[in-house]
């Protein structure tokens, strides 16, 4: 006689071990397969577009640190190029090339908490000690440069607002000679490791056509075979002059869009962007770090749309100014919205601690979801 | 291809009448169309091999309160396989009377499925309706609150389900940034 | 003992011994503070780092646990918006007593820098009665030691069996 069973309706609730911020799922499951799973976002959702039309352009910087703040630099860095472009600040050479060191630093460590809470969500604790153990180095050198850990405000329209320490640039270079074999060895015990494997490889496939149609973006977006990185195809700031490679899946685990090829791919953007820092060491110019020229900040009616690779993908600020010292709106267009919208659609038919897998492949922080 | 040719393949899908091509203020041009034009072009867009608008960048909701009371919906649209972008807009009025009737336009969530959430958000931040999406609802905000916040004459409630709203230490901070 | 508390008298030789007890018993409680892991925003990184390697709070007896029914502390860690007040007080309802919180960074002090904002509580003692505040956006974590030390002061100055004076 055959059993029957019945779906029953589950909360992962906003607060929950998994360390991605403060996102709740709903989710119809028959045992411990899922038939429908339910995002419900908004638990952080602190109304930023609003208070940037409250702020003169100036004051919201520290705003965009908290908008991703894993990857505060390159979110101030954004917000920047965003507002240069519509007042027409041009950025000396020298505070270019720090700009994109400091956002290539910061993607590192993005990557590395990307990786370690990756590890501990699948269960295994011990790797993120180790990424942690690599990230106070770098929020060392981060603190010696512009005084804050996390959330940093460091760059200002025209540059940044502090020149590089004595010596920074030889200790940043001893990091990157301790951090390169610590990536080999992350190799060795999480990313070759069987039961890693086993836990992640065809697990919860995102094809091509879903990728384009769901606007996934960065590293997801690579992941699924699409090769398109706003670094090399639309560069901004000196991106022009520095060779990189642009990690693309090709299913080297046997399944394109995988959860493996996510997390293969962070890897090796950790990679590229320590050849990115070394060419940013030996090129980095004698000159300004700001360009002190415009005292007032005039922004023209018009709109803008301009977009950076943070690590979490495309990060877009459209800008709407109607001449006043304030925007008229500020519209910002993250990484990680469109990858939690695609979990109700890939979810179904997933076991529930795959779906947790999902998530933490998909790298979504829950600011950049709700602003 | 060209922001111009791209506008006179457009023209000749969806004809000349009611579009107004703005260009000549700083930053982005944009074209500006009818809503009931909407559907019909955003699905020429996505199928036209010579468009080919495969992804939906950004949908952003506007209000403008100057001399007219309007809202606008902004769809900025990005081709990867002609790497082109393309700026659409539909402007809506609001009247004082009933204005969630005049607020609404097609939803393009079955041409670009990253319209659902987005379109969701606009809801939610401004009160526009769009018509035959999925699951229509709220998204950012919890399902009980009142009022759109991004309008620009939107007023805060004094208290949400028990929890007063007031800032007692920078309530002088705040009249001093605007005045 | 829920019937003996603060009963015993504090003076003579009872007193004494009962004051000892109460000191015995406040040294346990204090040296092994766990913590509910409820970071909600940056601070929550912050919060992650001061258990990890370099600052690790673990040596003062504070792990951190993912359930509130395993907890003695609930770090506040970052802003909390409408919407996520109501599971603040619910997993606060559901830690046993005794029972201590600390907001963790200015959103969770005041509302930080988002004051201006319409969706964001201007404080978290608006809904939990808080302990320490800890200043900071985000808080060092040598900052988060000395709260919590501060609360291990307070801890060892409270009276369970003695009468409170």
């Amino acid at each position: 006689m055959p059993l029957t069973t019945e779906t029953m309706v589950l909360n992962m609730g906003p607060h929950h071990p998994s360390t991605h911020g403060v996102l709740r799922f709903i989710l119809r499951t028959d045992g411990e397969v899922i038939h429908l799973c339910r995002p419900d976002i908004g638990y952080l959702h602190r109304g930023l577009e609003k208070i940037a039309e409250q702020l003169p352009y100036a004051h919201f910087m520290p705003y965009t640190d908290r908008l991703d703040y894993l990857a505060a630099m390159n979110c101030n860095l954004g917000y920047a190029i965003t507002v240069e472009q519509a007042a027409d600040i041009e950025v000396p050479p020298r505070a270019e090339y720090i700009r994109v060191l400091v956002a290539e630093l910061n993607r590192i460590i993005s990557h590395l908490i990307s990786v370690g809470t990756f590890a501990m969500d699948i269960g295994a604790v011990t790797p993120f000690t180790h990424t942690i153990r690599e990230r106070e180095w770098v929020n060392d050198l981060f603190e010696e440069l512009c005084g804050a850990r996390l959330t940093y405000n460091y760059i200002r329209f025209g540059g940044v607002v502090f020149d590089l320490p004595e010596g920074f640039l030889d200790r940043l270079s001893q990091f990157l000679d301790y951090f390169e074999p610590r990536l080999e060895q992350y190799n060795r015990f999480i990313s070759k490791n069987k039961i890693f494997k086993e836990r992640l490889v065809g697990v919860a496939v995102i094809s091509t056509q879903q990728a384009l149609d769901y606007a996934l973006v960065g590293p997801n977006l690579r992941a699924s075979g699409i090769d398109w990185d706003l670094r090399r195809d639309e560069p901004y700031s000196v991106y022009g002059d520095l060779e990189f490679d642009v990690p693309v899946g090709a299913a080297e685990s046997g399944v394109l869009g995988d959860c493996y090829s996510r997390y293969w791919i962070r890897i090796w953007e950790m990679e590229q962007s320590v050849l990115i820092l070394r060419q940013c060491i030996a090129k980095m110019p004698e000159g300004p770090y700001l360009n002190k020229s415009k005292r007032k900040l005039k922004v023209e009616p018009g709109e803008i749309y301009v977009r950076t690779e943070a690590p979490r993908g495309e990060l877009g600020f459209y800008l709407i100014s109607q001449g006043g010292p304030k925007p008229h709106r500020l519209r910002i267009r993250t990484g990680s919205f469109s990858a939690m919208s695609i979990v109700e659609e890939v979810s179904s038919g997933l076991m529930m601690a795959d779906l947790v897998a999902l998530i933490a492949s998909l790298d979504v922080v829950a600011p950049e979801v709700d602003r | 291809m060209e922001a111009q040719s791209i506008l006179e393949r457009i023209k000749s899908i969806i004809g000349e009448s009611d579009l107004a091509w703005v260009d000549d203020q700083p930053g982005d041009p944009y074209l500006v169309i009818p809503k009931e034009k909407l559907r019909r072009l955003a699905i020429n867009m996505k199928g036209d091999p010579h468009l080919a608008f495969d992804t939906l960048m950004c949908l952003s909701g506007v209000h403008n309160m100057g001399e007219q009371d309007e809202m606008e919906v902004v769809y900025h649209l990005y081709s990867l396989r002609h790497r082109h972008q393309f700026i659409l807009k539909v402007k809506l009025d609001r009247p004082a009377f009933f204005p969630h009737f005049y607020l609404r336009v097609d939803s393009v969530s079955g041409i670009w499925p990253a319209a659902a959430w987005m379109e969701r958000e606009a809801y939610d931040m401004f009160g526009i309706h769009f018509m035959g999406h999925d699951d229509f609802r709220r998204l950012l905000l919890p399902t009980d609150w009142e009022g759109h916040p991004l309008q620009k004459d939107y007023q805060e409630p004094d208290a949400y389900r028990g929890i007063d709203t007031t800032r007692e230490e920078i309530e002088g901070i705040l009249a001093e940034e605007s005045g | 003992m829920i019937h003996l508390h603060n009963k015993m008298p504090s003076e003579g030789f009872f007193g004494a011994a009962f004051t000892t007890v109460d000191r015995a018993l406040n040294w346990f409680r204090l040296s092994s503070v766990w913590y509910l892991l409820f970071g909600l925003a940056c601070c929550g990184i912050e919060l992650m780092q001061t258990g990890g390697p370099r600052t690790d709070i673990d040596r003062l007896g504070s792990v951190p646990r993912p359930t509130p029914r395993q907890s003695d502390l609930m770090i506040v860690a970052g802003t909390l918006t409408y919407k996520m007040a109501s599971r603040l007080r619910l997993l606060y309802d559901q830690m046993a007593e005794p029972k201590y919180v600390i907001a963790m960074g200015s959103c969770a002090n005041c509302g930080g820098l988002f004051q201006l904002s319409y969706s964001v509580v201007k404080g978290v003692d608006k809904i939990v009665p808080v302990d320490v505040y800890v200043p900071g956006c985000p808080p060092r974590p040598e900052a988060l030691t000395e709260g919590i030390l501060k609360l291990q002061e307070k801890i060892r100055t409270e009276r369970f069996l003695v009468k409170s004076p």
